[in-house]
């Protein structure tokens, strides 16, 4: 079966307004769907971050756990395939490419299994984004690259995904944010927390997204599968980034997804479909000032 | 005894690594001084793994007194402090006895 991607368009920003429930509702079994031969990209025309790393884990899980690489219909539109392809998109499926010359504006697509790379990834890919826009403020891009970092190793942490995590970023310079997509085809993120006694009551996959976005909340019993303690801060600082008016962040997981934006409460949609691992979109706006706490001492040191 | 630090500390097994051995050091040296000149950022991982890994075998004042962080950035120190504040306020790595 060769599944049809339709030419809508997409926010982005999982507002809610128009989002791309094709390609999410195929992620979101892909695992379990022993039928799909591939994916006709014909009709589309411009593709966000989360979409793109969707299908890239799609064609990623087809080609290395299921063996079976899935044929890909390029986009007719010239500027899309250009796009996909200096993003190294269609290495993940069977296909014939012409590499595309990379600009210095992209960064590639992003597969990742363990934490050796992470670091340099993060600092590189933000140095890219965050560079495309002028008015990116001076002391926005290490944050970045910190809560980049911190996603990334959440997924390859705690999911037990196959294909690791894929991460897909974009700048946007007119509009001055960078969205930034990680997802994974693990566990979900209540699967995780259910793994720590403290959390084993969770009832649903809204409750343990919010759970795990809470200040010290993990689903770490002593050390973690690398050798790590964790102490449950990555989620929860990137949710107050958000909510302090820095960005939007959706986090899709199981039966539902989160929206968490500026001055406003979680918003909780449903995802009948069942998203099974995770898919952490993130939108940065980088000309906003980031309040930095001005201390200039170690507090033991007062 | 000096330590040198790299550009991007964001391993919290590293953070954990450093801690412990800070805490070896300290049981024959009177002090450690840890330079952070190098180093451009500092994750949240790493700054809680070493600082509260440190603080559950030492006190503040031990640590005024016996432990030095040289050239921190303004960035780098909110993040320890952050750490401190969180193991302060009950926060524990999972490998700690949890505060109940």
């Amino acid at each position: 079966m060769i599944e049809s991607i339709n030419s809508l368009p997409d926010s982005g920003d999982f507002s809610g307004e128009s989002i791309k429930w094709d390609i999410l509702n195929l992620a979101a079994r892909i695992k379990s769907n022993q039928t799909l031969e591939g994916i006709d990209l014909s009709n589309s025309m411009h593709l966000k971050p989360y979409s793109v790393a969707c299908l890239a884990g799609i064609g990623a899980y087809c080609k290395d756990v299921n063996q079976a690489p899935l044929q890909i219909v390029v986009p007719s539109n010239q500027e899309c395939y250009e796009h996909l392809s200096r993003l190294g998109f269609f290495k993940y499926f069977n296909h014939q490419y012409t590499v595309l010359p990379q600009r210095k504006t992209n960064v590639p697509i992003e597969q990742l299994f363990d934490l050796n790379r992470v670091g340099d990834f993060a600092h590189k890919a933000i140095s890219v984004w965050a560079g495309q826009i002028d008015d990116c403020l001076v002391n926005i891009p290490s944050e970045l690259q910190n809560l980049l970092d911190e996603i990334i190793r959440n997924a390859v942490t705690h999911s037990e995904s196959p294909i690791g995590c894929i991460v897909v970023g974009q700048a946007l310079p007119e509009s001055k944010y960078v969205d930034i997509s990680v997802v994974d085809f693990g566990q979900t993120i209540r699967s995780h927390l259910k793994l720590n006694p403290k959390y084993s009551c969770i009832a649903s996959d809204a409750e343990a997204i919010l759970k795990a976005t809470e200040e010290a909340v993990t689903g770490t019993v002593g050390l973690n599968k690398f050798g790590e303690p964790n102490s449950g801060e990555g989620l929860s600082q990137l949710r107050n980034f958000c909510e302090q008016g820095l960005g939007i962040l959706s986090i899709l997981s199981g039966d539902c997804y989160i929206v968490f934006a500026p001055k406003s409460e979680p918003q909780i949609v449903n995802f009948y479909r069942g998203f099974q691992g995770c898919l952490v979109n993130v939108r940065f706006f980088v000309n906003k000032p980031l309040t930095l706490d001005d201390t200039n001492r170690i507090l033991w040191q007062d | 005894m000096k330590i040198n630090f790299p550009k991007i500390l964001n391993s919290a097994r590293e953070g954990l690594e450093l801690a412990q051995d800070v805490l070896s050091r300290l049981q024959t040296d009177s002090a450690v001084v840890l330079d952070f000149a190098a180093t451009e950022r500092m994750t949240p991982s790493y700054a809680n793994a070493f600082i509260m890994t440190l603080m559950a075998e030492m006190s503040s004042e031990q640590l005024k007194e016996r432990l030095v962080l040289q050239n921190l950035s303004p960035a780098i120190i909110a993040r320890i402090n952050r750490s401190i504040e969180r193991y302060k306020n009950g926060v524990r790595l999972s490998n700690q006895p949890q505060v109940a």
